[in-house]
């Protein structure tokens, strides 16, 4: 699976961080969407991706190691008290792969994210030295969840540059109304030098008061690269009963259409 | 350093012709902004920049210096620079011509940082919100700023967002800047861009261009005054109201 590394030389390898807590749904990521669970329908993906040297899953519980390590998955157990995902994923890239370049964040609760989407984030660490991390965003039309708090908005530099993420609409449509707005999918590529220096930073301000993560790393003065996609795929992120019912009817269908029992 | 403290005051306006020559208590708004900006301590000239020679007029009358600018100027920022051409200084503040209880102090705090690090280009001020019903209205605009106090966004849509109840602070940009001499010309010559024509601010130009701007929170306590803008004669009654609640007249 090392096909972007080789031509660049540069280590890259994908981090699955997973917790068993969550708010609303115990062990959310071992849910099973039609004889799979949640996180190793990101894994397949992810391995489809064909973009990493290594691919690994950090959690915080021996519920979910266990069973990443059934389906063939490398595994780093986690402390519990980190506040988000890019800090467990800091603590698995240093104590695993303390000789990567390049990680990427891939959420563990995003079971139908695009595998064609991911090398978008690695490509502009491996091309250029200008960026400290990279994202993705699509353009949102109108009309979509653009004014929920749960759609995270960019504002981007005419260079891709994340200026500021927000849950508020932003920016204010003061005098253009028909601006399409640019929409946050949270897959994340650091350079291994920032994603611990983010770590040894602890939360800050911004993104205690909008809990969003990628702030802190804003915070810091980090180049973070936007890269648009046109690529789409079904937005089920495991949070809630109403989600697994949405995500088991998804699979279902795709079951049907293909005829494919994975 | 050679601190000039320049008010871009235009005549035109549809609300208030002749804005700047509105006597206030007796005295003309361009004489208050005037004065109050030559009370800052590291101001060391204040000229007025006009496109109207009525005002060139009562400016040299009071004492003060003026410069003529093109009426073609599209904002402060674009007088400002054309002025500077004529004028000897290192730094250049914009005061602006409407409001005229601008605190000097908010002047000297916004030039600090420009003396402190000579690779800075340009700075602002900020302060805290303590007004609910600002939070969610467009013409306040409110600030964010990195670890450094560097501006990362301005927005008239209510940032940070509360998402989680954690208590945090909330600041509104108050529109007062300085420029070094070289990044006022380079900034009047930038292309405009997309964020700063959606939202209506022309700081935004700075940010998504990529260069720094500094906001530095001002410790001024009386924001309602000295931040007092006047777009039309019933603002001329409020503060002239306020000036006499404040005993200042």
């Amino acid at each position: 699976m090392n096909r972007l590394g080789t031509t660049t030389g540069l280590k890259s390898v994908a981090i699955i961080p997973a917790r068993i807590g969550s708010e609303e749904v115990h062990a959310k990521v071992l849910t099973d969407l039609g004889g799979k669970t949640v996180i190793e329908h990101v894994y397949d993906r992810v391995v489809e991706s064909n973009a990493f040297d290594d691919i690994l899953i950090a959690a915080d519980d021996n519920l979910i190691i266990d069973a990443a390590q059934a389906f063939g998955a490398g595994t780093y157990l986690t402390r519990g008290d980190h506040i988000c995902g890019t800090d467990r994923c800091a603590e698995a890239a240093r104590e695993v792969f303390p000789d990567a370049d390049v990680v990427v964040n891939i959420q563990a609760d995003e079971p139908f994210i695009n595998p064609k989407m991911i090398p978008l984030v690695v490509t502009p660490l491996q091309n250029s030295d200008e960026w400290d991390m990279t994202t993705l965003c699509c353009l949102s039309p109108e009309g979509s969840n653009r004014e929920s708090p749960f759609t995270v908005k960019i504002v981007r530099a005419p260079n891709g540059r994340a200026i500021y993420f927000s849950r508020s609409m932003i920016p204010f449509p003061r005098y253009e109304e028909n601006t399409s707005y640019v929409q946050h999918i949270g897959i994340y590529g650091y350079r291994m030098q920032q994603l611990q220096r983010f770590a040894n930073n602890g939360p800050s301000a911004l993104e205690l008061a909008e809990g969003l993560e990628q702030l802190r790393a804003l915070e810091l003065e980090m180049r973070i690269k936007v890269e648009e996609t046109q690529l789409d795929y079904p937005r089920v992120s495991i949070d809630t009963q109403d989600d697994i019912d949405r995500a088991q009817k998804l699979v279902a269908e795709t079951q049907r259409k293909t005829g494919a029992n994975s | 350093m050679r601190v000039v403290g320049v008010i871009p005051a235009r005549y035109p306006s549809t609300r208030m012709p002749g804005k700047p020559l509105a006597p206030i208590l007796g005295k003309s708004m361009v004489q208050r902004v005037f004065e109050q900006t030559s009370c800052a301590q590291y101001v060391d000239d204040v000229y007025v920049a006009t496109d109207d020679e009525r005002i060139v007029h009562a400016v040299t009358s009071f004492g003060g210096r003026a410069v003529m600018t093109s009426s073609e100027c599209a904002s402060g920022t674009d007088r400002i620079a054309e002025a500077s051409a004529s004028i000897d200084g290192d730094i250049f503040v914009n005061v602006q011509g409407d409001q005229p209880f601008i605190d000097p102090l908010m002047i000297d705090e916004c030039v600090q940082p420009m003396l402190d690090d000579p690779d800075l280009p340009m700075s602002t001020l900020i302060h805290p919100i303590h007004r609910p019903e600002d939070l969610s209205d467009p013409g306040v605009v409110k600030a964010v700023t990195d670890l450094h106090g560097n501006g990362m966004y301005f927005s008239r849509s209510l940032i940070p967002a509360p998402h989680n109840d954690v208590a945090h602070t909330v600041y509104e940009h108050v529109g007062l800047y300085a420029y070094r001499r070289d990044f006022l010309i380079t900034l009047a010559g930038l292309p405009q861009t997309l964020l700063e024509r959606v939202e209506g601010l022309e700081q935004l130009r700075v940010i998504e261009h990529g260069y720094r701007l500094r906001c530095v929170v001002t410790a001024c306590k009386d924001n309602e005054l000295s931040g007092f803008s006047i777009d039309t004669p019933a603002d001329v009654k409020r503060g002239e109201a306020m000036l006499k609640e404040r005993g200042l007249e």
